[in-house]
């Protein structure tokens, strides 16, 4: 193999869908035949927490969340898979390492080391497979922080499919080209590497808002996750550019297929509403407050990295700070969104166990689909100065 | 009346100042920019892009809707200048309340009081004579500043990180004002030169020769490195400075910059080009040269011709305007004049080289049945290259960049530091320690925890007998 970060990138792929397995199994096995020491001795449980067996099974976020549940005993629920998956993790996540440093060299040698610090970052391939690395490596953080596994089935699915995705030879030149003149300086570095990062943290904080709403409306889990996807999935590939065309006949389409997903889901929800259990509050709370410290700490990263950093790099190398170039006003608007999150969050109360506090977490979710238009949707049918990315 | 003007006054303040109004705002903002982003923008689009993508009536209607360029639109400087306004008042607001915040000191709180809070633990037994002294030693080690109040430790750290969220939105202001002067006083200028050109500004006292420009490649490949152009500042016949600029490395001089912009070969301005000429009956007279929007004669027949335009990417839109689709040599195009001896037009046309091409316009001119005396085939073209600089003035950049930098302050303050707050009661039969975090953050309880797992190994309270109270 002539570049090893492929061979890496392709191992990868091998062993973040392992660990997918893996957590996949730590969320449907949901039970455990010795079960942990009951919660309710609370001088035990709650005052003696340093000296509790290392064997504890089932952390305290989870336990809160209400996820864990003693059933029937089989026997393949009495391996700790949560445990193994996460070890599976730090695996996936060690190869990939090697592999972004590994590209990060090869691009520099491609590239004749212009600018000292290059990240593979300058093409679709190497931004893919630098995500594939860095979302699990902050999800891999906040799961420490949190203590909450469940969300490391959409990180590490979505790390599987980012990486499946780029090894397709269709989409991904796998040999390093050198990077493009208007890429060539520090801020490459430091503007993407902040919005990266925030992205990652956004990423963790969606996957947690998928387990919130999944336990917010837990009966219709799958036709709720279905329908979402089917509503993503309708408004990037069809209402949008369908409307974009801007002909009668079309834009006419693209508004009733907007009516239909709207009603197919408002509908949805109503049916969620009024079939599905809202569980108890209290133990929502737990990862409410996991989606706000994701989203609250990418945040500075996503606005300072796009609008400050973005701002000084495009003046140095496009002559003004702001221009209103697709990509730029696409960002703004995802960091608009998250905005209104934090200040929805701050004034209508996260702890609203109303309609309030499900708005939220469904801004969120926006949030997470603004920040896809603008990383990925816009490429496809807007002709914009970023078109590299 | 006057009471009449002081409630709307207030009313104003209340409706300026609310939150709800900001997420409205924001969310408009939001929504205009996505549409933004799914009409091309004048900016960056020429007109005839417009029209072979949405029609002439298509392109008519969204110019009218200002939705060419929604961002100079008057609704959506209406909106952001209510945006603005909010955002000063809501500022404003904030800064008093932090103020006020800040002013009030730490009271102590009755023990009865301290058990309803959210991380609140009380230690029973008989308490020694030096606790308050230990108790108060391990939140210092926490970093909390510790003040004893009658039988009551007040402890807390990061206070004044409440003024973070007020120094980000001020800074946000500052930005927006520095984006305004760049708006109204800047300057900003696109020139294309050639080598030896000097680019004269209004209102400089100097200006800037071209002295060369060419590009890089990668090592054994096509790919382009970079673009450069080496530039002189002449100020009082005096060569000042020498710079080459290149993409990401402006030249900056007495606040005017430039920057490499473009590069790339002049077909439109001035392409040079070889006709072969013949007469309708099929006679050939040869081949010409020259150059766009000039011409030549031809001494046989005693006419002129002349090159009005040339098209590297020949196209046509919806209502048959010719354009140049791309600046690439795809599908290259002349249009050509030819006037007789009295300077009366006898025939115009246009000159394709593409075999294809050709024939296609011969034949569609044939059925239209046009005066055509002379056939006329595009045969060699050269051009010269070009070297593209944006040239700006930039009054707002300091002020911009100072915003900038207190907005990354702000902002990293406003996130990432929580003030913190811990209460120790302390009486001769128990301990109760309390604490309270901005936002209530359940993740404070953690440290809470781990605080008070010190407090208790300080060994203070015989009999140890603890009991959670949440």
């Amino acid at each position: 193999m002539k570049y090893p970060s492929v061979l890496l990138f392709y191992l990868s792929t091998v062993s973040y869908f392992v660990t997918f397995v893996l957590y996949l199994l730590h969320v449907v096995l949901r039970s455990s035949d010795q079960p942990s020491p009951p919660a309710s001795l609370p001088s035990e449980g709650e005052g003696s927490r340093g000296v509790r067996g290392k064997r504890e099974r089932w952390s305290d976020g989870e336990r809160t969340l209400g996820i864990v549940a003693p059933s029937a005993s089989w026997s393949l629920s009495g391996i700790d898979w949560g445990v193994w998956a996460t070890r599976a993790l730090m695996v996936s996540l060690a190869i990939s390492t090697a592999g972004v440093i590994a590209r990060a060299i090869e691009l520099g040698n491609a590239s004749q080391w212009v600018k000292i610090v290059l990240l593979p970052l300058s093409t679709t391939y190497e931004t893919l497979t630098f995500f594939a690395w860095l979302i699990p490596l902050i999800y891999l953080v906040m799961e420490r922080t949190f203590q909450i596994k469940h969300v490391g089935v959409f990180v590490t699915g979505a790390a599987f499919v980012m990486l499946s995705v780029a090894a397709s030879p269709s989409l991904a030149p796998s040999a390093p080209t050198g990077v493009p003149a208007s890429l060539q300086s520090y801020w490459l570095t430091i503007h993407v590497l902040f919005m990266v990062i925030g992205i990652a943290f956004f990423t963790s904080g969606f996957g947690a808002t998928l387990v919130y709403l999944w336990r917010r409306y837990e009966k219709a889990l799958f036709v709720l996750f279905g329908a979402l996807l089917a509503v993503i999935a309708g408004v990037i590939f069809g209402v949008i550019p369908l409307f974009a065309t801007l002909q009668g006949e079309k834009m006419l389409a693209s508004v009733a297929l907007l009516a239909v997903l709207c009603a197919g889901f408002g509908g949805l929800l109503l049916f969620v509403h009024r079939e599905g259990q809202p569980i108890a509050w209290e133990r929502l709370e737990n990862i409410e407050e996991m989606i706000y410290r994701c989203n609250a700490f990418g945040f500075p990263f996503y606005a300072i990295g796009g609008l400050v950093f973005g701002g000084i790099w495009a003046e140095q190398a496009w002559s003004r700070y702001w221009g209103w170039d697709p990509k730029e006003t696409a960002m703004l608007v995802a960091a608009l969104v998250y905005a209104v999150y934090l200040h929805a969050r701050l004034t209508w109360g996260a702890r609203d166990p109303g309609w309030r506090g499900g708005l939220v977490a469904w801004l969120s979710v926006l949030g997470y689909l603004a920040v896809l238009y603008a990383w990925i949707g816009i490429n496809y049918f807007v002709a914009s100065l970023h078109s590299f990315v | 009346m006057r009471a009449f003007l002081k409630e709307i006054a207030h009313d104003l303040y209340q409706f300026f100042t609310s939150i709800t109004l900001a997420i409205v705002l924001i969310s408009l903002i939001a929504l205009l920019a996505l549409v933004g982003t799914l009409i091309p923008q004048e900016t960056f689009t020429r007109e005839v892009d417009y029209i072979a993508r949405y029609g002439v009536e298509g392109y008519n209607t969204l110019k009218k809707l200002q939705l060419t360029n929604i961002f100079g639109s008057w609704y959506f400087l209406f909106v952001m200048a209510l945006f603005t306004l909010n955002l000063s008042a809501c500022t404003y607001k904030r800064l008093r309340a932090s103020w006020n915040y800040w002013r009030l000191p730490m009271g102590v709180i009755p023990p009865e009081g301290l058990r309803r809070f959210e991380h609140s633990r009380v230690i029973s037994g008989s308490v020694c004579s030096d606790a308050s002294r230990k108790i108060g030693e391990v939140l210092q080690r926490h970093g909390y500043r510790v003040r004893q109040e009658n039988s009551q430790i007040l402890a807390e750290k990061w206070r004044w990180e409440r003024f973070g969220i007020d120094l980000f939105h001020i800074s946000l202001l500052i930005v927006i004002f520095g984006g305004l002067v760049t708006m109204l006083a800047g300057y900003r200028t696109f020139e294309i030169a050639h080598r030896g050109d000097i680019i004269r500004l209004p209102g400089a006292d100097f200006a800037v020769r071209v002295n060369k420009f060419w590009s890089e490649n990668y090592k054994n490949s096509e790919r382009v490195m970079d673009w450069r152009t080496e530039l002189t500042v002449i100020e009082n016949d005096n060569e000042i400075v020498t710079k080459t600029i290149e993409v990401n490395a402006p030249l900056r001089y007495k606040g005017y910059n430039f920057y490499q912009s473009a590069f790339g070969t002049d077909w439109q301005g001035a392409a040079r080009v070889t006709l072969a000429l013949a007469r309708a009956d099929g006679t050939a007279l040869g081949e010409f040269v020259g150059v766009v929007n000039d011409g030549f004669e031809v001494p046989s027949e005693n006419i002129f011709v002349k090159i009005s335009a040339f098209l590297p990417d020949f196209a046509l839109t919806e209502n048959l305007i010719a354009y140049s689709r791309t600046q690439r040599l795809e599908n290259p195009a002349v249009f050509v004049e030819i006037y007789d001896a009295q300077g009366r037009r006898i025939m115009r046309t246009w000159a394709f080289s593409r075999p294809e091409m050709q024939a296609f316009w011969e034949t569609t001119m044939a059925r239209v049945g046009g005066e055509m005396p002379y056939r006329i085939k595009l045969v060699g073209m050269t051009a010269p290259e070009f070297t593209g600089l944006q040239i700006t003035k930039d009054p707002g950049r300091p002020i911009v960049y100072f915003g900038f930098l207190f907005v990354i302050v702000g902002m990293l303050v406003h996130i990432y530091f929580k003030h913190r707050q811990v209460w120790v009661h302390i009486s001769e039969s128990e301990i109760v320690i309390a604490g309270a975090v901005r936002n209530s953050l359940r993740s404070f309880a953690q440290e809470f925890r781990r605080l008070v797992d010190e407090i208790e190994q300080l060994q203070i309270v015989t009999h140890p007998e603890s009991e959670l109270v949440t």
